[in-house]
């Protein structure tokens, strides 16, 4: 993958991740992972929003880079050309996807998402928080629990249902701090203002 | 922890075990564990021999399938199993069953394997399969992949937007903006460039006869 990482300056390895420099609200990477098999090997990308409470690295919101038939595998030198290019073809529409609308409207028009929403109720809440649309957070949250959606109340519900902003703002803060930890992502991590604080 | 007893079989046991089928028959070559049947062109058939993962007992299975899908490496989907002892794994270390799996071989299936040449072919041997393990109707991008190498773009894009729909694919494969566009050239080009490179990948260079898709004809 070095090629890769001399072409790319905002591609940055942590872990069996490359991921996509800096972070800020949005998250995206590429995860490099080990088959049972120890020359096979599977790539996929992935998205996600470093506010999201998260302790591990999120394997969804991204899509599998695949060929029609078999694995990845280090001993066919022919085919991680092949890996390569898409890649290549992968990181620009990821680059795509920096600000939380532009990754809440990704997850929506992407492919798996035409058929079912991707984000659960109480993500799309937490991104209307963050966007600073309590109004809209508390609507959400609201229909998702008179649906049954909601088997545990969020963190958030109490502050929420309150207006209260600050207290809102520090679990945003609270959450994209740990998360960061977590994935051992600080080095590359720039905080960027939620519109919670703009507005 | 191994499964087996017996110690596991090295490219050197595979060798000696095809050799004198190898030696008997002028269409056959053994590239690395798998015995294929010459020549490569959009039909790949072989036979390999070969440890699963997880599982180091000898398993020797019959395989057909279709060279213009991208290739990362070998794989045998739909492939079936020769065995006659009941479950599926061979012993090389016992001269009389390596005897038996050598009959069967040039007997029932290198003859099964050389009925398949074309596409057409392809698709009725994997539509024979079995009925638990066929697999053949889910594999809708060989399906996609099949219906453009005749120029059936409409079914080869019912058959994309179906399993969009069921949840099959979580992006768009390549050939999908030129398949809407109906663009002939274009997905001519793909098809021969993807082929190109799974030839290359597997190393079938030397034994792959070009052949033209049957949309360009």
């Amino acid at each position: 993958m070095m090629p890769l990482l001399e072409r790319h300056d905002d591609l940055a390895v942590v872990g069996r991740m490359l991921v996509l420099t800096p972070v800020r609200n949005v998250l995206r990477f590429i995860c490099i992972d080990r088959r049972s098999n120890v020359h096979a090997f599977a790539v996929r990308t992935g998205m996600n929003l470093t506010f999201f409470n998260i302790g591990h690295w999120p394997l969804d919101g991204g899509w599998r880079l695949a060929a029609d038939r078999g694995d990845w595998d280090i001993r066919y030198p022919e085919s991680l050309e092949v890996l390569r290019q898409m890649i290549e073809e992968a990181l620009p529409e990821m680059r795509r996807v920096t600000t939380i609308d532009e990754f809440a409207g990704y997850q929506t028009n992407s492919i798996r998402s035409r058929y079912r929403s991707s984000l659960h109720p109480t993500d799309l809440a937490l991104i209307a928080i963050a966007n600073g649309d309590l109004e809209k957070a508390l609507s959400i949250i609201e229909a998702a629990i008179a649906g049954g959606e909601i088997s545990s109340m969020p963190e958030y519900y109490e502050p929420l249902k309150q207006g209260d902003r600050a207290a809102l703002l520090d679990l945003l803060r609270e959450q994209q701090t740990r998360t960061i930890g977590e994935l051992k992502l600080t080095k590359h991590f720039e905080p960027e203002r939620f519109g919670l604080e703009k507005a | 922890m191994r499964a087996s007893l017996l110690p596991l079989v090295t490219q050197d046991d595979v060798e000696q075990l095809v050799e004198p089928i190898l030696h008997r028959y002028e269409d056959l070559t053994l590239v690395g564990r798998h015995l294929v049947v010459k020549p490569v062109g959009h039909v790949l058939r072989f036979i390999r021999f070969g440890n699963w993962i997880f599982d180091d007992l000898f398993n020797v299975t019959a395989v057909v399938d279709v060279t213009f899908l991208r290739y990362s490496s070998w794989a045998t989907y739909g492939g079936r199993a020769l065995y006659d002892n009941g479950w599926g794994s061979w012993n090389i270390y016992d001269p009389e069953e390596v005897e038996r799996l050598r009959h069967i071989i040039e007997e029932t299936t290198l003859p099964e394997l050389r009925r398949v040449n074309t596409i057409d072919d392809y698709v009725a041997y994997r539509l024979d399969e079995p009925k638990p393990y066929n697999t053949f109707s889910f594999d809708t991008t060989v399906m996609a992949h099949i219906a453009i190498t005749k120029g059936d773009f409409d079914e080869a894009l019912s058959i994309v937007d179906a399993a969009i729909a069921k949840g099959w694919v979580d992006h768009l494969p390549t050939y999908y903006e030129l398949l809407k566009k109906r663009d002939r050239g274009g997905l001519i080009t793909f098809l021969r460039k993807q082929q190109a490179r799974s030839i290359a990948t597997l190393g079938l260079t030397d034994y792959w006869k070009p052949t033209p898709f049957p949309l360009e004809l």
